[in-house]
């Protein structure tokens, strides 16, 4: 688990630039190969995706993209297919308990076409929930924690320089009587028991609260209008003020996060979104409640929408829900010692 | 804004319509979590351990210097010796059906404990002295599945409702060991131990596992099909002959007494690593599994 957290942490920005070292690196000047120098190139001179726009308006490139690895899409792992929403609605029919199911329009990222005809069922169980503002609060509250050390050092008078010795003798003066200024009763001096140590703040949240926050995160940013589902993160232009000016016509809010399937992203919102800080993207791995909330608008794609009604329907209804749930509320022990093994 | 028409989460979902967004700031926990804690009594009234365990001492505990039968003049609590008390969880026969119509069970195959813990619905934990399940008539009206159980407890209803369809019912003991080995069957082999040999009943439960009426593991076989007739002719209806291939195979698949698993005999070790069993040659150790 702790290892799916580290990964979630990571902002898609960051594993953009991880990416990007490799993918980047190897833009070679065609007059410089023979000298043997790379160039970096910066961002501003990605390759635009082929057929659009941007790539009519800057046809000739200083820089050849050759790095097989990337540019061979069959090599690259990609995420698994999520199922679709027939298969979904199928495989858990909504409870007679549950809400009503939602609807939401399929739009898309392209000015000409912001909306398609398409109307998308969304399951009342992740979509309507009854929602849990303090169930939200844990969740922002461990996620903050978590991952929060402590790397206090407070000195204790031993481990500090020694001073002057006696501030004064011991007998004659009429004041009180002290051997150091280092004593934990003078001012700047040593600490007892204080932190010497990393201190770790790691818990988990049960298994519960952490799949019931991801779903009254979903159910109340849909009943506020800010959850929008998107065919693909595909847009026409790299240009930072095409989708800025998408985002303001459009109504939605101004701090957005786009969610896909895939974390490596459309090369074009990548480039446009790089520079602007209120617009970010994330894989669907990495959704969680924090970022929700610190985002005003989210923005899914059909497939994440689909990963995430999938998994999250898995975790309310898998038959070992309650031995996960009781197990994810017990701390970890090692293995008992078994004489009778021995 | 009238809501009252509405469910709780759909008034909770059309209010937040209304309300500003929700966001990282303006979420708050409950008011009760961030209650102080109570602070103990403190100086006389503070009481030591041994008096709290006075007052909430278990269920059925002698405490005290003076034992029970000189300090209470009258006959035993209710709820003496609760702790050792062997316990049978009850499961209901409209449960077991619901089971085989979701397709949870499968009926082609002899239904024992560990078949229905895998399910999750019925849970089992033998650390509480839980012995296994007592079969309940919940719903034998309605009961239509031809299944072969073996079960630890069971009521004449119960079987009956079992025996009316074709099928058939075995109420056997099992020692906590084996118990809790059928509880997790995969959680047992990974210790690496050896199957155990079931123990016998106790005494005060061979009476209920001799009992032909019971459907016991130990009655003569010939007392449990007279009993077929009777109990069918108790509760009026024909008992369905055995001479199905799927109860002939059901037949055969009966339990040793010291018998945990199907088809796993006592004293061997499943790997579930090398995909193999081990049994054992030591000429000691098979006399003592075999015995």
């Amino acid at each position: 688990m702790f290892q799916i957290c580290r990964r979630a942490c990571q902002t898609p920005r960051n594993v953009l630039r991880l990416l990007a070292v490799p993918r980047y690196a190897s833009f070679k000047a065609p007059d410089a190969a023979a000298s043997n120098e790379t160039v970096v190139s910066d961002l501003d001179q990605i390759p635009a995706e082929p057929g659009t726009a941007a790539s009519s308006e800057r046809p000739s490139r200083r820089f050849v993209f050759h790095d097989e690895d990337l540019d061979n899409e069959s090599s690259r792992i990609r995420p698994p297919v999520p199922p679709s929403r027939e298969t979904i609605f199928r495989q858990y029919p909504p409870e007679s308990l549950a809400g009503v199911t939602r609807y939401a329009w399929l739009e898309t990222l392209d000015a000409s076409e912001p909306r398609t005809d398409r109307l998308l069922a969304l399951h009342p169980e992740i979509w309507a929930a009854r929602p849990r503002l303090d169930n939200l609060f844990h969740n922002v509250e461990w996620q903050l924690w978590y991952k929060d050390v402590w790397y206090t050092h407070e000195r204790n008078p031993k481990q500090m320089p020694p001073g002057i010795g006696r501030p004064w003798p011991q007998k004659g003066t009429g004041r009180a009587r002290h051997r150091t200024i280092r004593s934990p009763l003078w001012v700047d001096g040593g600490r007892c028991h204080g932190a010497q140590n990393p201190r770790s703040h790691f818990y988990m949240l049960p298994y519960m609260n952490r799949l019931n926050g991801l779903i009254h995160a979903l159910s109340v940013k849909f009943a506020q209008d800010d959850v929008h589902i998107v065919r693909d993160l595909h847009i026409p232009s790299p240009d930072p003020e095409y989708i800025e000016d998408f985002i303001e016509n459009q109504g939605w809010s101004l701090s957005t996060l786009f969610v896909d399937t895939d974390d490596i992203m459309p090369a074009n919102i990548t480039a446009a979104t790089e520079k602007i800080n209120h617009f970010n993207l994330m894989p669907v791995y990495g959704l969680n409640v924090h970022s929700m909330f610190y985002h005003s608008t989210l923005v899914l794609t059909e497939s994440a929408l689909n990963t995430i009604e999938s998994k999250l329907l898995f975790g309310l209804h898998r038959t070992d829900r309650t031995d996960v749930a009781i197990n994810s509320m017990r701390t970890p022990r090692p293995p008992k010692f078994d004489y009778r093994t021995y | 804004m009238t809501l009252g028409h509405l469910s709780s989460a759909e008034k909770a979902l059309a209010m937040l319509r209304h309300l500003p967004r929700v966001s990282v700031n303006n979420l708050a926990k409950l008011p009760t979590d961030s209650l102080p804690k109570k602070t103990p009594l403190r100086g006389a009234k503070n009481r030591n351990k041994r008096d709290m365990f006075k007052i909430w001492s278990p269920l059925g505990w002698e405490g005290g210097s003076s034992p029970i039968f000189k300090t209470t003049p009258v006959e035993v609590s209710y709820n003496y010796g609760y702790h050792a008390q062997r316990q049978y969880p009850p499961m209901s026969l409209k449960t077991l059906q619901l089971l085989i119509d979701t397709g949870r069970l499968d009926t082609h195959h002899p239904i024992d404990l560990a078949t229905l813990c895998q399910t999750k619905v019925y849970r089992l934990d033998p650390n509480l002295r839980q012995f296994g399940v007592h079969l309940t008539a919940e719903g034998m009206d309605g009961f239509k599945a031809k299944v072969h159980l073996e079960v630890q407890w069971a009521s004449q209803e119960a079987i009956a409702a079992v025996e009316r369809n074709g099928g058939s019912l075995v109420t056997a003991y099992f020692d906590i060991f084996s118990v809790k080995a059928l509880a997790d069957p995969i959680a047992f082999f990974k210790t690496g131990q050896p199957i155990p040999r079931r123990l016998t009943p106790p005494a005060d439960a061979v009476g209920y596992y001799m009992n032909p009426a019971n459907r016991g593991y130990l009655a003569d076989p010939t007392k449990v099909a007279e009993e077929r007739v009777l109990l069918a002719q108790k509760f009026g209806y024909s008992v369905p002959p055995l001479d199905d291939p799927v109860s002939q195979e059901a037949q055969e698949l009966i339990k040793d007494p010291r018998q945990v698993f199907y088809g796993l005999q006592p004293g061997w070790i499943v790997s579930l690593a090398d995909k193999r069993i081990y049994k054992p040659l030591d000429e000691e150790l098979v006399k003592h599994y075999n015995s």
